[in-house]
């Protein structure tokens, strides 16, 4: 007699397609998904526990190793959250710097999330554009801050650099370019009839769906949820730039392909009027409390050195409260879930992990579909392991 | 079989795919190819570490304020009674190049070096101590 059984596959840790070290049993009744559990923790290094035993300053640049496509978006949210805990605010040049860098890096963030998703799909030309444009952008930083992919490049106060002689030129010639080069991809992308069949009613997820499982970011907008916090709860200078939230309608693959194509359109739209309005002025606060003195008057001024030392060796404390700050990173909601006890170390650290909570979704998007679609579907979803597994 | 509309449609978006990358025949090359030419770092690119033995102050912040304590110090009391470093070591292959440590110190004996081509067969080549932590760092360089 003939039986048929389910059957068990294993996909990851170690594939190319898993965008990190995610794995997912799946269970196939042949070529269709019955089931999938994904197995996280590959990577996790314990971010959260190591916090508390670090001062609020030293933390920096640990979250650039959390969604490492866009470090600097990870380094603004920490330390928006660490202001609000201390009631500080940068000042205004330093907000627009941080504005203009966070929005350069949710257009690299894009570009790596559409090229490997074509390239999963084989169609490997795009990835080779997207991949050269990207070098621009990381040029880009490496003049402003010195490094190209972990940047740790602002402070709780401000930022620690201003931008470098050239660096407004460089930045206006890839202004010029990029919305051509965006056009590039679409022509590869948008219409082409293989792109199409592969991504179009693939993954649906419906709005209420996606509000149930929490998701936040692009793959929520696709679902038609006018949801971004840059418009909800304004951080920043947002209020004071305009964009469109680009929004989906069926909630399929497709959708959160040109609701990522639309946004870095709409990047460089807030980095143009960003450009426009930035004011001259200091990029760091001048606060005894929290900022570092300047280094020109030491050997001299004696209370600075003492200062120095206080801050860097007892660190500042802020006052016993809990606070949540949530701002828009490119792969959805990051935030930072603060408890201080009143000491230089905060008691408990909490990472809303965008990813995480994107990734929660999978098992039933994924139930009924087609195996050679789950590479599709995850790519779509943008998961980067490095903030899933903390 | 006679060619309906939508096969023409679907041949017109493959051609238009296919100018794309007929028009990226004729722009310039934007590869480097690697160990023959290499790429300058901006000034401001964070290297390998480099640390100045005349300017230190022996204040070990830096050793205490790096997050992954890739810096090690041992202090002692120099000929005069003052306080000097006896030994200082950066472990290149814990650094993470954050920048914190040239940020903090005081007196600015540390500085990032353009130097990224850091790969070692022995992972103890990857420790920089002393006088290595000065000059040119002795890389192996692929050729
Ligand atoms: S912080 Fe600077 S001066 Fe102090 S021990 Fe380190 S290198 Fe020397
Ligand atoms: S660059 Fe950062 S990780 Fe490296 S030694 Fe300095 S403080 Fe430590």
């Amino acid at each position: 007699m003939i039986t048929t059984q389910e059957f068990h596959v294993n996909l990851g840790p170690q594939h190319p397609s898993t965008h990190g070290v995610l794995k997912l049993n799946l269970v196939l009744d042949g070529e269709y998904i019955v089931d999938c559990e994904p197995v996280l923790g590959q990577l996790h290094r314990g971010m959260e526990k190591m916090a508390e035993g670090m001062h609020y300053g030293q933390f920096i640049p640990l979250t650039d190793r959390l969604d490492y496509l866009a470090s600097a978006a990870n380094n603004l949210a920490y330390v928006l959250a660490v202001e609000k805990l201390m009631g500080v605010e940068a000042p205004e040049r330093a907000k627009y710097i941080r504005v203009i860098i966070t929005e350069l890096q949710r257009i690299a963030s894009h570009l790596v999330a559409i090229g490997t998703w074509g390239l999963d799909l084989g169609a490997w030309t795009v990835m080779l554009y997207t991949f050269r444009d990207r070098e621009m952008v990381l040029d880009l930083f490496e003049m402003y801050c010195g490094a190209r992919l972990t940047l740790n490049c602002f402070r709780v106060g401000g930022t620690t650099y201003d931008f470098p002689p050239g660096f407004i030129e460089k930045l206006k010639e890839f202004l010029d370019v990029f919305p051509r080069r965006v056009d590039d991809y679409e022509a590869l992308l948008t219409r082409n009839p293989i792109w199409l069949s592969r991504t179009k009613d693939v993954g649906v997820i419906s709005a209420e769906d996606a509000v149930a499982y929490g998701l936040t970011g692009p793959n929520l907008r696709a679902s038609g949820v006018n949801w971004d916090i840059r418009r909800v709860y304004p951080y920043e200078i947002y209020d004071r730039v305009e964009f469109d939230v680009p929004l989906g309608s069926r909630g399929d693959a497709f959708d959160r392909y040109m609701v990522r194509i639309q946004e870095m359109r709409q990047s460089c739209r807030i980095i143009k009027q960003a450009l426009e309005q930035l004011p001259p002025g200091e990029v760091m606060l001048d606060l005894p409390t929290i900022s570092l003195p300047d280094k020109r008057q030491f050997p001299n001024n004696f209370p600075a050195v003492v200062r120095h030392f206080h801050l860097l060796v007892q660190g500042y404390a802020p006052q016993e409260k809990e606070i949540y700050l949530g701002v828009e990173n490119p792969k959805g909601e990051l935030g930072f879930y603060i408890v201080s006890d009143g000491s230089a170390y905060p008691y408990r650290l909490k990472i809303r992990a965008p990813s995480f909570i994107n990734l929660q979704i999978l098992p039933k998007v994924l139930k009924g579909a087609l195996l050679a679609d789950v590479v599709c579907i995850l790519a779509s979803l943008d998961p980067v392991l490095g903030e899933v597994d903390r | 079989m006679a060619l309906g509309l939508k096969d023409i449609g679907l041949a017109m978006e493959l051609i238009r795919g296919i100018g794309v990358t007929v028009r990226h025949f004729f722009q310039p090359t934007v590869t480097i190819h690697y160990p023959k030419q290499r790429r300058e770092p901006y000034p401001r690119f964070r290297g390998l570490v480099r640390w100045d033995k005349e300017k230190c102050a022996a204040c070990v912040l830096c050793a205490h304020y790096c997050p992954v304590k890739a810096i090690q110090i041992v202090t002692g009391e120099g000929k005069e009674g003052q306080k000097e470093v006896l030994y200082y070591q950066i472990d290149a292959a814990r650094c993470m190049y954050c920048g914190l440590c040239s940020e903090i110190c005081p007196v600015g004996a540390l500085s990032h070096s353009p130097y990224y081509e850091l790969a070692v067969y022995e992972r103890q080549d990857a420790v920089y101590a002393q006088e290595r932590l000065a000059g040119e760092p002795p890389i192996i360089r692929y050729r």
